[in-house]
């Protein structure tokens, strides 16, 4: 996992949801271990596309259940340039 | 070195080499919209794209063979094979797959070699040697370094590259979730480039060891294992393609320019490393799109013409290049006035593929 | 039934709780600034405005706080406030005979601007947040509060700009007096934003004169006044019955005698003396008070021309020459939805006080006005009765009555 990605989207956790940063692991569960609702969970998707400039399909974030699938529907989303 | 005896090509400027011609040195961009009601499958995009004008028959197999015989009457037109071993290699990145890859049950349909077979037969040609020559958007470049090894170990009198490309739901939507294309149209080397503009061709090509005016003087093929998708930043193995070459400087390169951000980074790059601002960089995929498979062939043609004709065309859709960038392109301004007797042709592919081709005047 | 106010609660351009606030009121003080930044809306004359001073939410906890803006905020400051004062911070104040009435004048102005001005950028709604919408619904104010506080119990959003939480409290009032509920929780908020300077500007009913003297500006009945400064601020009261007070042991601190709304619809931006005076005589009425047994009166007078001078000719002509008048607008400028309750626990505090605040900025009394009683300077003097007025757009007249405790 690119840890730049993981970076960025603690970064985003931490000022856009008050998380304390030792909570930010990636096996912790966005809903029971950080206390994000299903509200959170929709603006966490409009904070990821705006700083990613991409559209992440809101039926992803059905899959996404802890912060360590963040980082990899980050990952999935940021595609690499091609020749 | 091996002699260019024909060609013919169809593609979304028209059929023959001709309409080629004209449509990229007068600087027309042939994309348009693709319609897409016939399709097996609904893409979540309006796609565009630089198709072949006029009707398309339904399966991808006749549309390709169509296609392709326009290009081998033109070709065939000027030489007769009738005495000659004759060996035949498709390029081509996605064959049929159209044909197939909605229906079929099984993995392992061949979408290449009943093209191969169904040209020769429809081009009457009892072919010594058949090969399919399938690396990505390097397959033409690469069928020529295969034809070169064949005509030099003597295997066959003259060589017919057959490479053929088309754009359906499966390319499509494989280049959109790679983000690779455009949201407008492709501008290589420019600040603005935002990826590529794709496009349907067929080319053939006759080689074979008898004099001509126009040459290939050398083929070289690297690979490198950096990513599936993308060269390595460092551009390593262009490099090492060119100079395996080792031969003089082109004066006029007919660059891979797709407009992506990364590969107009990567070939201004080397270019530059390799020959600072001596030779004019330009490029047909502006205009005609990129033909994957057969966008090697396309540049070989359109290199000759530029040796046969003394002038070379501009990158039509580029105003202002890149700031970055340190190479010499003719840009949409540009005085084309080259009168080129060594153009430099590269292409690049997916699987980290990265071949170039030199085509010289020829002795005749 | 007798209508006691148990718990006050604020936030004003002079401080950040009742207390302070009064403090600047009694020191003659005025929160109006200049913002420069407001010039380059092209349109808008008027560039002044008295904003709240910075505030900590941070005890909101963030699940209630996301979905507020700067009115949410201030109205849950207030009313937490308002409830400490009541003593009713824990469960009691929960209950289906406990009804919260607040509102605010429109949805949060700035959560408004930036949520079209990226609807139109974008064609669409693409990437605005789910939170935006719960700024800018018309009831945000009392559902962040009710949302803030763990609410369980009645609730009601009545929205009418500057006569929203004098609305709010005489509504209340009323309700009480049904038997249906014991207790209620009135107030209102606003937050500044140069669109409400905007709405006044238009209607030339907003100053432009002292841009580069803002601490004179706003000056209601007085000779120069050139129109009013919108502010913004949280007021919030806890009222209830004499019995539910005696029943949990509370401390009253004023009664509300009564009060009453009347609209005419006359005019949507010009008030009508003779419906100001129908409003007057029945809140007076439902008080079972006459015009000679009112003390003081907190007039609306917001500093325009007109609104001013109706005011002091209708209170002239119910009241004669002889009850003292001020408005607090010179001090605290407009602060629209949040200014009846923040003028009505003014009110409460000079009852307690026994000082009426003046009118600051009224240097000369405009020629229509001299016949009245007005208060220029603090004046010490035992109140028995306050009648306080708010009057907004659209016709919308109140008049409340608060009275000493006896």
């Amino acid at each position: 996992m690119d840890q730049a990605i993981v970076s960025r989207v603690n970064e985003l956790m931490h000022q856009g949801f008050e998380i304390p940063t030792e909570n930010l692991i990636a096996t912790a569960r966005l809903k029971e271990d950080l206390g994000l609702d299903s509200l959170d969970a929709v603006d966490m998707l409009v904070h990821l596309e705006e700083k990613l400039g991409s559209r992440i399909e809101g039926e992803r974030l059905m899959h996404v259940k802890t912060l360590g699938d963040v980082y990899v529907l980050v990952q999935e989303t940021l595609t690499p340039p091609t020749v | 070195m091996i002699g260019i005896t024909s060609y013919g090509s169809s593609t979304s400027a028209g059929q023959g080499v001709e309409a080629l011609w004209k449509g990229v040195s007068t600087g027309q961009n042939f994309l348009k919209s693709f319609p897409t009601e016939s399709w097996p499958v609904a893409l979540n995009f309006a796609p565009k794209v630089c198709s072949w004008p006029g009707e398309r028959p339904s399966s991808a197999q006749d549309r390709l063979l169509f296609h392709l015989m326009v290009s081998w009457r033109e070709a065939k037109a000027r030489v007769d094979l009738s005495a000659d071993r004759v060996g035949v290699i498709l390029a081509s990145t996605k064959g049929l797959i159209e044909d197939y890859i909605w229906t079929s049950q099984s993995l392992a349909t061949d979408l290449m070699t009943p093209l191969l077979k169904a040209f020769c037969q429809h081009a009457e040609i009892d072919a010594v040697k058949m090969m399919v020559v399938s690396n990505a958007c390097t397959s033409s470049l690469s069928a020529i370094w295969l034809a070169e090894k064949w005509l030099e170990a003597g295997a066959v009198d003259s060589v017919v590259v057959a490479a053929a490309e088309e754009v359906g739901p499966f390319v499509l939507q494989g280049f959109h979730c790679l983000h690779a294309l455009t949201a407008s149209v492709a501008k290589p080397f420019s600040k603005e480039r935002d990826g590529l503009q794709l496009g349907e061709a067929a080319a053939v090509m006759i080689f074979s060891k008898r004099e001509s005016d126009v040459v290939v003087s050398g083929v070289a093929v690297d690979v490198e294992g950096h990513a599936v998708t993308r060269s390595a930043p460092s551009g390593n193995s262009l490099k090492r393609a060119i100079d395996a070459l080792n031969l003089d400087e082109p004066d006029l390169i007919l660059a891979h320019g797709t407009g992506t951000q990364l590969n107009d980074e990567i070939e201004d790059q080397i270019f530059f490393a390799e020959y600072g601002t001596r030779p004019a960089i330009t490029g047909s995929k502006w205009s005609i799109g990129h033909t994957l498979g057969a966008s090697g062939a396309v540049d070989v043609i359109l290199a000759c013409e530029t040796i046969r004709r003394q002038t070379a065309f501009r990158l039509g859709n580029t105003e202002a290049v890149d700031p970055k960038f340190r190479s010499r392109y003719l840009t949409r301004n540009s005085d084309v006035a080259v009168e080129p007797s060594r153009v430099l042709i590269s292409s690049l592919g997916f699987g980290g593929i990265h071949a170039v081709t030199m085509v010289e005047k020829g002795a005749s | 039934m007798k209508v006691y106010i148990t718990g006050m609660g604020a936030l004003t351009s002079l401080g950040l709780d009742t207390h302070s606030t009064f403090e600047g009121l009694l020191e003659n003080r005025s929160g109006i600034q200049h913002f420069p930044e407001w010039e380059k809306y092209n349109g808008l004359h008027s560039h002044l405005g008295a904003p709240v001073a910075p505030y900590d939410i941070m005890k909101v906890p963030r699940s209630a706080r996301r979905s507020m803006s700067r009115m949410s905020e201030m109205a849950t400051l207030a009313t937490m406030q308002a409830l400490g004062q009541a003593d009713l911070t824990d469960e009691s104040c929960h209950s289906e005979r406990t009804l919260i009435i607040m509102g605010s004048t429109s949805g949060s102005p700035h959560t408004l601007e930036a949520y079209f001005k990226q609807l139109f950028e974008r064609g669409g709604p693409q990437g605005q947040l789910s939170t935006s919408f719960f700024k800018v619904m018309n009831h945000s104010v009392p559902a962040n509060v009710a949302s803030a506080i763990g609410y369980r119990g009645a609730l009601l959003s009545p929205s009418s700009a500057c006569s929203t939480s004098s609305q709010a409290m005489i509504l209340g009032w009323e309700l009480l007096q049904t038997g249906l509920y014991d207790r209620v929780i009135a107030g209102g908020a606003d937050e500044l934003h140069y669109m409400s300077a905007s709405i006044f500007d238009i209607v030339l009913a907003a100053s432009r004169n002292f841009n580069n003297r803002p601490q004179q500006a706003s000056r209601p009945f007085d000779k120069d006044r050139d129109g009013l400064v919108v502010s913004e601020g949280a007021g919030v009261l806890v009222m209830e019955t004499e019995a539910c007070i005696a029943k949990r042991g509370g401390l009253p601190l004023a009664e509300v005698k009564g009060g009453a709304y009347f609209c005419d619809g006359s005019h949507m931006s010009q008030s009508s003396g003779e419906a100001m005076q129908k409003t007057m005589e029945l809140a007076l009425a439902r008080a079972g008070l006459k015009t000679s047994d009112i003390d003081y009166i907190n007039a609306h007078a917001t500093g325009t021309l007109q609104g001013d001078a109706e005011e002091a000719m209708t209170i002239e002509r119910l009241f004669g020459r002889e009850t003292p008048v001020s408005s607090l607008k010179g001090n605290l400028g407009h602060s629209l939805a949040a200014c009846g309750a923040v003028e009505a626990i003014a009110s409460v505090q000079m009852i307690k006080n026994e000082v009426i605040v003046p009118t600051r900025n009224l240097d000369n009394p405009d020629a229509v006005c001299l016949g009245l009683d007005l208060v220029r300077e603090k004046r010490a003097k035992k109140l028995s009765h306050v009648l306080s007025n708010n009057f907004a757009f659209g016709g919308m007249n109140t008049s409340l009555v608060i009275s000493a405790l006896t």
